[in-house]
């Protein structure tokens, strides 16, 4: 007896897989074409409070430092304007206006060495970037978004990374928004590479950071590179800002770097698939902020663009772009949920009423 | 054409033959495949020798050579090889006569990382622990006792509710079939359930951020670099 031909399948259940993809790959790469040509058809990104709350502190470091070096500069003020006022360059410009200008720019540089040698803020905030190729996607967005407001708000910063692949990137990110700012190694930032040794390397730190960083990438000592000058532990660090998609990595940093008299803030920046992890960190209190996958770097990108000065440029627009792109993909994706299971309801709906049952 | 052209057109080749897997399973996917292992493990070595090996242990404890000016030698470092011959000892796993060698230094692992988790353990999940302990009636700090706050009420509550239900789920000393454990249990499932819907939305989120990254690569930087090729750049 010839065996009965096997039913022909619901066709909302029998769609090619390939279809869907290739739905996916036209939903987002139009908006990424479309970005090519007008600026106007973006969306702007979700305020995240989480994101919100490391901008917070990071402005709150930056008032802190305002405030315990304005007694300096509001003395030291005058007596460089005279001084500098009678420098030949500044008497050669005959424009009053251009002349006050480049009179306020020279004091403003000489006040920031001044007060630099003069270490009345001795704090460095620290950047795990464990920015790798596999989730470049989403860190490199962030660390260049957090590095750029460090920079903007001139807060010196030390840079290192824990996993071997992560190691260009700690050079790349920061020359690339140093060079945008104009912003000079040494002084506003250094660099310390890889880092062997994960957990344990991180408890020396906490104890003494020049005797286990020893060199920065460039073999200088760290008591030379200048941002570093005064440096000793974990208690001359306001922040530790680390952006990684490997959640041990944080927790090896809360749970080993602190001195024996304090522990500094934390705060991370991780993958989406990681962030449900991060959130535990968060609700807790172990981490003032957290910036969730690129949506983060987005929203990041957004609050930089509210402090951003006249004459620096704007925040780069690659995230915002990006989450465009995601915001179509995943309408389409919760459209394909919800037709394959009206497909599954559909198909038992014609089951039953052919009476083989559900 | 400069390197970087050649490395940017290269690359777009890379992400299209990986990406060729989605119509399916094909040679050049297997191709590309191998050869970003390979890639990925060399790259992994070189940068092991060239940013730890030498430069932080062979070329400061070991030689004398492109020292630093503000680094003195003294035959003192050479001591440092101690910890390293040590750590060689785990290559006698591979002697029958010999391995109790081995033993010894996964002995040492395994007493240091336990003693480190341990450590671990109460900084990263007692602050945690403590964080569960929620007034589940939130009241805003203020005079008199101050307002309450619905919003931060209602959250508390569901917290509480999703830990305890939770836990019960996880409770195997007794059948769930009593009254209470047993819709305790079964909500503990559900809520569960909703929040591996949610991890697995994140996942997805995750996934669509790296194909983006990768899109944007292709229709910019890929197509820049053909534009530089056909310039003679």
């Amino acid at each position: 007896m010839p065996a009965e031909p096997a039913p022909k399948p619901f066709w909302l259940l029998s769609i090619d897989r390939r279809v869907v993809y290739l739905f996916l790959l036209v939903a987002l790469t139009t908006p990424l074409v479309v970005q090519k040509f007008t600026s106007h058809l973006t969306m702007k990104p979700a305020p995240l409070p989480s994101a919100r709350k490391l901008f917070d502190r990071i402005e709150q470091i930056a008032k802190e430092r305002d405030e315990a070096v304005r007694p300096f500069r509001e003395k030291r003020r005058p007596e460089l304007e005279a001084k500098l006022a009678e420098s030949d360059d500044l008497k050669k410009v005959t424009d009053p206006a251009k002349r006050q200008a480049d009179l306020n720019t020279a004091v403003e540089k000489a006040l920031a060495e001044e007060v630099r040698a003069a270490r009345l803020w001795n704090k460095i905030v620290i950047l795990g970037s464990e920015v790798e190729p596999q989730t470049r996607g989403e860190l490199y967005p962030q660390a260049e978004a957090v590095i750029r407001h460090l920079m903007m708000r001139r807060i010196p910063f030390a840079v290192m990374t824990l996993t071997a692949p992560g190691v260009g990137y700690t050079r790349a990110i920061p020359d690339k928004v140093a060079r945008e700012l104009g912003r000079d190694y040494g002084k506003d930032w250094a660099n310390f590479g890889y880092q062997v040794g994960g957990s344990l390397r991180l408890q020396q730190m906490g104890k003494n950071i020049p005797a286990t960083l020893k060199e920065d990438v460039n073999r200088t000592p760290v008591e030379k590179v200048p941002c570093m000058q005064g440096i000793k532990d974990a208690g001359d660090v306001p922040l530790v800002i680390e952006i990684s998609g490997l959640v041990g990595t944080l927790g090896s940093w809360i749970n080993y770097f602190a001195s024996e008299k304090s522990r500094p803030d934390m705060a991370n920046g991780c993958t989406a698939v990681s962030v449900t992890d991060s959130f535990a960190y968060l609700e807790s209190k172990q981490i003032v902020g957290l910036l969730e996958g690129i949506a983060g770097a987005a929203a990041y990108n957004e609050f930089l663009a509210e402090i951003r000065e006249p004459d620096q440029p704007y925040p780069s627009a690659g995230p915002r772009n990006h989450m465009t792109s995601q915001t179509v993909a995943h309408v389409l994706i919760v459209l394909f949920v919800a037709l394959g299971n009206l497909g599954v309801i559909l198909a038992a709906l014609a089951r039953r009423r052919k009476g083989a049952g559900p | 054409m400069s390197w970087e052209t050649l490395g940017v057109l290269t690359g777009g080749l890379c992400v299209l033959g990986i990406y060729s897997f989605l119509w399916k399973e094909n040679a050049v996917y297997r191709f590309f495949e191998h050869l970003y292992i390979g890639v990925a493990t060399g790259y992994g070595v070189v940068l092991t020798i060239s940013e730890f090996l030498w430069p932080k242990w062979l070329k400061p404890h070991l030689l004398d050579l492109d020292r630093a000016a503000w680094e003195p030698y003294h035959w003192v470092n050479a001591l440092w090889v101690l910890p390293a011959l040590f750590g060689l000892l785990m290559y006698f796993i591979f002697s029958r006569k010999r391995s109790w060698l081995a033993q010894i230094v996964i002995g040492v692992g395994l007493g240091s990382s336990g003693g480190l988790a341990f450590r671990g353990f109460f900084n990263e999940f007692l602050p945690q622990a403590i964080d569960s302990f929620r007034p589940l009636v939130a009241m805003a700090p203020g005079a008199g006792g101050g307002s309450l706050q619905l919003g931060l009420t209602l959250e508390n509550l569901l917290f509480a509710v999703t830990l305890l239900c939770v836990m019960t789920y996880f409770f195997f000393s007794f059948e769930h079939n009593k009254p209470g454990i047993k819709q305790a249990s079964a909500l503990g499932r559900w809520l569960m359930m909703i929040t591996f819907g949610a991890f697995f939305g994140s996942t997805v989120m995750a996934r669509m951020a790296l194909l983006i990254d990768r899109l944007q690569f292709l229709t910019r930087d890929w197509v820049r670099g053909f534009e530089t090729l056909l310039r003679g750049g």
